[in-house]
C-alpha cells in the first residue's frame, strides 16, 4: 500500500506539517503550560527537588538542551557566599507586561528580579539593614548578609504537573457549524460555562490545589530575609515593599530553609551565627502582630527542616552532645511544639530531611553523615521507642553526606527515587519492597563530582552539580540518566566560576549561581 | 469694455456651472463599512476632493450631539458614509453613526443635522446582579455595514444589536426592513460587521455574556447563520473580519492554544471559506507564527484586523498583533509549507517591552496604491517605538505612539520585504488610519489605555482602575491629515475635538473626514464649500 500527498495545497501543507511535528516531538505548536514554579529550597514544602512535569525538558528532548543566558548582577559576595537559588514566578501580570520571573537574593542584602525568557533584570532592590545592632562583618563560618534563600507562597501540597499558563486554555478541535434557516447560530444556547474572565495577577493555574486556611489566595509576594533577620515581602512587579517589615529572629545569623506556608513564614537559624541559636523560627503571617515563635534544639546543629502535607515541621540535627542532637524532630505547625521524634546516636544529620507519600503513607528521609540514609515513618517518627526506622541504608565507604540535602522523584514506573549529594558524587537509592517491608537500595552513583550541591529532577531528568567550591575553578552542570546515573549532556567549560548556591529549575530551564555574582540558564530554547 | 466683462462673467459662469454640474454627476464615493471595504484597506479609492495641497484648508464643518448613553469606555462607532441616497427631500450624502446603546442616527451630511435615530427595543434583559466591564460592555458593539438594495439609490444598513439579532434598516427612513433575524447569542461581543456576496460575516472575542467566540456568517439569501469556532482564542480585529476576492475569511485569533495536530487554531491567522451549498464554513487555511507559545504567554494576542490587497497578480494579507511586528503572507497559502513561514516577518516596530497593554499594534491597518503604483502598508501603533527601528523620515521622538508606513518591494532575489519609508509624529495612541488622494489620516484616540498602573508604594492609595479610571485619565482625540510619501503633518484638528474614543475608528468621503467620541458626539471635518 503506497502513502500518497493529498492533491490539494492545503491538505498537502497539513500533511507535511503533521509529519514535521511528529519528526521532531516538540516545537511546532505551543504547549502553553509551564512547569510548577519553583518557590523555595528544595522547591517544594517538601525539598523534593523535583520538578515532576516540564513542557520541554525531557530525556528525549536533551539533545536540545544548551546554555541560554547568563545575567552578572552588581551583588558583592561576602566570605563564600553570593547568589542564593533562583526561585520562580512563571506567570506575573505587571504593568509592564506578562513576565516570567525568577528572584535571587544576593549576599549583599540584594533582591532581583530577572525576566528568564531573556535573561533580563527586570528589578533589583537593596535592603537596607535595619536592625540595631550592627551588620556583622562576616566570617567564612557566619558570612554575614543574606544567608536565605528568597521563597514565595508555597502550597504544602505538591504540585502535580502542567498548569496552563496566562490566558491559555485546553486545546479544542475547530469545528464549522450551520443552523437552521431564521433559527441563528447553532449555539444559540451555550451551555458551556462561561470562559473565565480575563486579566490574573495570579501564578500559573492549576499547577497546585488552592492553599489550606481560609480560601483566599496566598499573596504573589517575594519574601526576603536580609542580614537584619527582618522580613521584607517585596512586590513582584516592582520589588518595593509590599507589606510592612517584620522581625523574624534575631540580626546577623546564618538562616536556611526560608519558606511561607500555610501563612507561616518558616526558617532556621544555623551555626550560631550573631546572637542567634540553633533553632527554628515560625512567624504566623495572618496575624497583625505578626508573632514569632521558635524551637531551639539545645545548641545541637540543626541540619535544616522540611515540611509534610499537613503543615508538620521535620527538622534534623546533627551530632554533638545536646540531647536534641543526631535527631529528626516533628513539630507542630505554627506554635513549633514537639510531636515525636527519632534518635540515633551518632547519625549527625547534617541537610534537611525529604517528605512524600507512596500510598497511603507519608515518609521521612534524611541523610546521615556517614552517608547513611533513613526512612522514617512520619506518622510516627522512630516508633514508640524513639528509635525505629523503616529502613536504614549502610554507611559508605568513601564518601560522606555534605549539608545539602537529598531529592527525592517518582519514575514514570512508579519507582521512588532517592538523590543524595556526597562529597565526591551523587548516589541514587531506590524504594522497594521485600517481605513488605520498605527497603532502600542503592542503583548507581554518579561519575565523580567536586562538591556536588542536591540534584534536581525535572520531568524525569537528573541534573547534578559539580559546583567546583573548594576545589575546582568553576561549576560543571550535568544531565543524568535516571535510571544508570550516566552522563547525557553536561555544561562543559561554559560555567566560568565555582557555584555558591543549589540548583533549581523553571519551565524549560534548570539555573546556576556562582561566586561571581551571575545566574546561568540552560534548557530547551524557545522561538521569542 | 462692458461687454467684454459680461462676456468674462458668462464664461467664467460657465466654467463654474459645468464644475458644478461635474461634481454634482460624478459619483460620489462611499464609505460603507469599517475600514472602507470588504478587503479592509481603509483606502478611499473615489476621493476626487481631498489631496496634498489642499488638505491644509480643512476645517470643522459641522459636530452632532447624539443622545446616546456610553456603556463602560465605548460609544460611538466609525460613521458609514453613503455618497447619494434617494430620500423623500432629494439625494443626500448620508452618515450612518451607530452608538453602544442599541441606537443608530443618520445625519444629513450637507447640514449635520439629524435624518433620523432609531433605538432597538431589546429582546435581552440581563440577569440580576450581572454587571458589565470594560472588555463586555454590552450593547451594540459591531460597527454595521451598508449595502446597495436592488433599487438604484436606496441602501440598506446591517446592524447587530445587543440582543444578537440582525436588523436590516433603509438608509433613507430609518425603517426596519422586515422583522430582525436571530444571528448571534445575546450580549457577546461581536466585531465589525463585513458583507460579502449576500452574506454578513463578523468575529467575536472575549466570552461576553458566556458565549463562544466565533466567526459568524448569515447567509441573507437561506437566513442561515454559520459558525466558525477556532478552538481557542478571541478573534477581537477591531474592524471584524477581511476577506480576500475569493472570499476567504480572515482574522487573527488572540490568546489561545496553537496546536494544529489537534485542529486548534489559537494565537494564529486563519481563513475560512464559506461552502456555497451547505452555507458552512471551513477552515481554509492557517498561519501559525513561529513564537506562538511566546506570544500567548505574554499575551500579545493577533488582534489585529489585517487588510487584504492585490501585488502584482499575487493578492496578500498583511498581519500583527501586540508583539508589534508584521507578516506578510500569501493568500494563496498562509505561512508556506508548514503554515509557519510568513512570506515576510518583520522586526519589531514597538513594544520593546513586550507589554500586552498599551503598547503594540491594536485595531487595523491600512494599505494603499500612489500614483506611482507603490504599494505601501500603514501600521498604527501605541507606545514608543522599538529603540531598533527606525525609518528614513521620522518626526520626532515616538512616545505615546505613532503610524509607520512600509514600501512592499522586492529584493534582488526575489524575496518580498515591507521596508520602512517613514514614522510619523507622536499621536496619543495612534489607532486605524484611512487614505484618501495620498493623504493619510491618522488620529490619536487620546484614551487611557492602561488596565493595571504600577502599584502604589505601600500604604499608599492605589489609583483607580478599570473604566472609572481610564474614562477619567482620558483626554481628547485628535485627527491628522499626513502626507502620504513623507508622513510630513499638514493638517491636524487640534484641540477641536474634546472628548476621545475607544476602539471607533474614523471615516473618509468625498473631501470629509469623520470621528465619533465617547460623549456622543460626531464631528465632520473637511473643505470649506
Amino acid at each position: 500500500m503506497s502513502f500518497q500527498l493529498p492533491a490539494s495545497s492545503f491538505q498537502r501543507r497539513i500533511v507535511l506539517a503533521a509529519a514535521m511535528a511528529a519528526a521532531v516531538g516538540v516545537g511546532l505548536h505551543s504547549q502553553a503550560r509551564s512547569a510548577p514554579d519553583w518557590t523555595t529550597q528544595g522547591g517544594d514544602a517538601q525539598r523534593s527537588s523535583w520538578v515532576v512535569a516540564d513542557p520541554f525538558i525531557s530525556l528525549d528532548s536533551l539533545p536540545k538542551f544548551q546554555f541560554l543566558w547568563k545575567l552578572k548582577v552588581d551583588n558583592d559576595s561576602r566570605q563564600s557566599n553570593a547568589l542564593t537559588a533562583p526561585v520562580a514566578l512563571g506567570n506575573l501580570m505587571t504593568f509592564r507586561g506578562f513576565k516570567s520571573l525568577v528572584f535571587v537574593g544576593g549576599s549583599s542584602n540584594n533582591v532581583y528580579a530577572i525576566d528568564y525568557d531573556f535573561g533580563t533584570l527586570f528589578w533589583k532592590t537593596h535592603i537596607n539593614y535595619a536592625a540595631g545592632t550592627p551588620e556583622f562583618a562576616g566570617s567564612p563560618r557566619c558570612p554575614g548578609g543574606m544567608t536565605a534563600g528568597l521563597t514565595r507562597a508555597t502550597n504544602l501540597m505538591p504540585a502535580t504537573g502542567l498548569a496552563f499558563f496566562g490566558f491559555a486554555r485546553p486545546p479544542r478541535p475547530a469545528r464549522g457549524e450551520v443552523g437552521e434557516p431564521g433559527r441563528g447560530s447553532p449555539r444559540m444556547n451555550p451551555t458551556a460555562p462561561p470562559p473565565a474572565a480575563r486579566g490574573s495577577d495570579t501564578a500559573a493555574r492549576g499547577a497546585t490545589p488552592p492553599a489550606r486556611g481560609r480560601g483566599v489566595p496566598p499573596p504573589t509576594f517575594v519574601f526576603a530575609l536580609p542580614a537584619d533577620g527582618i522580613v521584607r515581602a517585596l512586590n513582584p512587579h516592582t520589588g518595593d515593599p509590599a507589606a510592612a517589615p517584620a522581625m523574624l529572629l534575631p540580626p546577623n545569623a546564618t538562616t536556611t530553609g526560608l519558606i511561607w506556608a500555610d501563612n507561616v513564614l518558616y526558617g532556621a537559624t544555623v551555626n550560631a551565627c550573631g546572637s542567634a541559636p540553633e533553632a527554628i523560627w515560625a512567624m504566623d503571617w495572618d496575624a497583625d502582630a505578626k508573632p514569632v515563635t521558635s524551637w531551639k534544639s539545645n545548641g545541637a546543629p540543626i541540619g535544616g527542616f522540611a515540611l509534610g502535607t499537613d503543615g508538620t515541621v521535620y527538622a534534623a540535627t546533627g551530632n554533638g552532645t545536646s540531647s536534641s542532637a543526631n535527631s529528626i524532630f516533628a513539630l507542630e505547625p505554627k506554635t513549633l511544639a514537639v510531636k515525636s521524634w527519632f534518635t540515633e546516636p551518632g547519625a549527625a544529620f547534617g541537610s534537611s530531611p525529604v517528605v512524600f507519600t507512596e500510598g497511603s503513607r507519608t515518609y521521612v528521609a534524611a541523610a546521615a553523615q556517614d552517608g547513611r540514609v533513613y526512612l522514617l515513618d512520619a506518622a510516627a517518627l522512630g516508633g514508640t521507642d524513639h528509635k525505629t526506622a523503616i529502613a536504614v541504608t549502610p554507611a559508605m565507604a568513601n564518601r560522606r553526606s555534605t549539608s545539602d540535602a537529598l531529592a527525592t522523584w517518582r519514575d514514570p514506573q512508579g519507582t521512588r527515587w532517592m538523590l543524595l549529594p556526597t562529597t565526591t558524587a551523587v548516589s541514587a537509592f531506590k524504594l522497594s519492597s521485600a517481605n513488605n517491608a520498605p527497603v532502600l537500595t542503592q542503583e548507581w552513583s554518579s561519575r565523580d563530582l567536586t562538591a556536588p550541591r542536591t540534584p534536581v529532577i525535572v520531568n524525569g531528568v537528573v541534573f547534578a552539580l559539580s559546583s567546583g567550591q573548594g576545589r575546582g575553578p568553576n561549576a560543571v552542570l550535568y544531565a543524568l540518566d535516571p535510571a544508570t546515573g550516566k552522563d547525557l549532556w553536561n555544561s562543559g567549560t561554559t560555567i566560568t566560576s565555582f557555584a555558591t548556591a543549589g540548583l533549581s529549575a523553571g519551565t524549560a530551564q534548570v539555573y546556576v549561581v556562582t561566586f561571581d555574582n551571575t545566574v546561568w540558564s540552560f534548557g530547551i530554547p524557545i522561538p521569542y | 469694455m462692458r461687454k467684454i466683462g459680461i462676456a468674462l462673467l458668462v464664461v467664467s459662469a460657465g466654467i463654474g456651472a459645468a464644475r458644478l454640474l461635474a461634481q454634482t454627476t460624478a459619483p460620489l464615493a462611499d464609505w460603507l463599512t469599517d475600514g472602507g471595504d470588504s478587503q479592509r484597506t481603509a483606502w478611499q479609492k473615489n476621493e476626487r476632493t481631498v489631496n496634498v495641497a489642499n488638505v491644509k484648508n480643512f476645517k470643522l464643518l459641522w459636530k452632532y450631539k447624539t443622545d446616546n448613553q456610553a456603556r463602560e469606555m465605548h460609544s460611538m462607532f466609525p460613521p458609514l458614509i453613503v455618497g447619494r441616497v434617494n430620500t423623500p427631500a432629494g439625494p443626500k450624502q448620508v452618515a450612518i453613526v451607530a452608538g453602544i446603546s442599541d441606537n443608530i442616527y443618520a445625519i444629513d451630511v450637507a447640514t449635520g443635522r439629524l435624518l433620523w435615530q432609531h433605538h432597538f427595543d431589546t429582546t435581552y434583559f440581563p440577569p440580576p446582579g450581572q454587571t458589565p466591564g470594560t472588555l463586555c460592555p454590552g450593547g451594540i458593539t459591531s460597527t454595521p455595514v451598508i449595502g446597495p438594495s436592488q433599487t438604484p439609490g436606496t441602501y440598506i444598513i446591517y446592524v447587530a444589536s445587543w440582543d444578537g439579532r440582525l436588523h436590516q434598516m433603509d438608509v433613507a427612513s430609518g425603517r426596519e426592513i422586515g422583522p430582525s433575524e436571530l444571528f448571534m447569542p445575546p450580549n457577546g461581543k461581536p466585531y465589525a460587521l463585513n458583507l460579502f456576496k449576500n452574506v454578513v460575516y463578523t468575529t467575536s472575542a472575549q466570552g461576553c455574556g458566556g458565549n463562544p467566540n466565533l466567526v459568524y456568517a448569515f447567509d441573507l439569501a437561506t437566513r442561515k447563520t454559520a459558525t466558525f469556532d477556532p478552538g481557542n482564542g478571541g478573534m477581537w480585529g477591531r474592524t471584524g473580519p477581511s476577506i480576500s476576492r475569493g472570499g476567504l475569511i480572515f482574522t487573527g485569533t488572540g490568546d489561545g492554544s496553537y496546536n494544529p495536530e489537534m485542529r486548534s487554531y489559537g494565537t494564529a491567522v486563519i481563513a475560512v471559506k464559506q461552502d456555497p451549498s451547505t452555507k458552512i464554513l471551513k477552515l481554509a487555511d492557517y498561519y501559525g507564527p513561529p513564537n506562538a507559545e511566546y506570544l500567548l504567554k505574554r499575551d500579545l494576542d493577533l488582534q489585529v484586523t489585517g487588510p487584504v490587497f492585490e501585488w502584482k497578480g499575487r493578492e496578500f494579507l498583511v498581519q500583527s498583533s501586540k508583539e508589534c511586528r508584521l507578516w506578510l503572507l500569501d493568500t494563496s497559502a498562509l505561512g508556506g509549507e508548514d503554515h509557519s513561514t510568513a512570506e515576510y516577518r518583520s522586526p519589531l516596530i514597538c513594544n520593546e517591552d513586550q507589554n500586552y497593554q498599551a503598547a503594540g499594534v491594536y485595531g487595523a491597518m491600512a494599505t494603499y496604491e500612489d500614483t506611482a503604483g507603490v504599494r505601501w502598508v500603514l501600521v498604527p501603533f501605541w507606545g514608543p517605538k522599538h529603540s531598533k527601528f527606525s525609518a528614513p523620515i521620522e518626526h520626532g521622538e515616538v512616545f505615546n505612539g505613532a503610524i509607520a508606513a512600509f514600501k512592499l518591494e522586492a529584493d534582488r532575489n526575489g524575496k518580498l520585504q515591507l521596508t520602512p519609508a517613514w514614522i510619523s509624529r507622536d499621536m496619543n495612541h495612534a489607532d486605524p488610519p484611512v487614505v484618501a488622494n495620498g493623504v493619510v489620516f491618522g488620529y490619536a484616540s487620546g484614551e487611557d489605555n492602561v488596565l493595571i498602573n504600577a502599584p502604589p508604594p505601600f500604604g499608599a492609595q492605589p489609583m483607580t482602575t478599570g473604566t472609572p479610571g481610564r474614562v477619567s485619565r482620558s483626554n481628547h482625540a485628535v485627527i491628522y491629515a499626513l502626507d502620504g510619501q513623507t508622513g510630513e503633518e499638514l493638517w491636524s484638528s487640534g484641540d477641536q475635538i474634546t472628548s476621545w474614543n475607544h476602539f471607533s475608528g474614523i471615516s473618509v468621503a468625498n473631501g470629509r473626514v469623520y470621528i465619533g467620541t465617547f460623549d456622543g458626539s460626531v464631528y465632520c471635518f473637511g473643505l470649506a464649500q
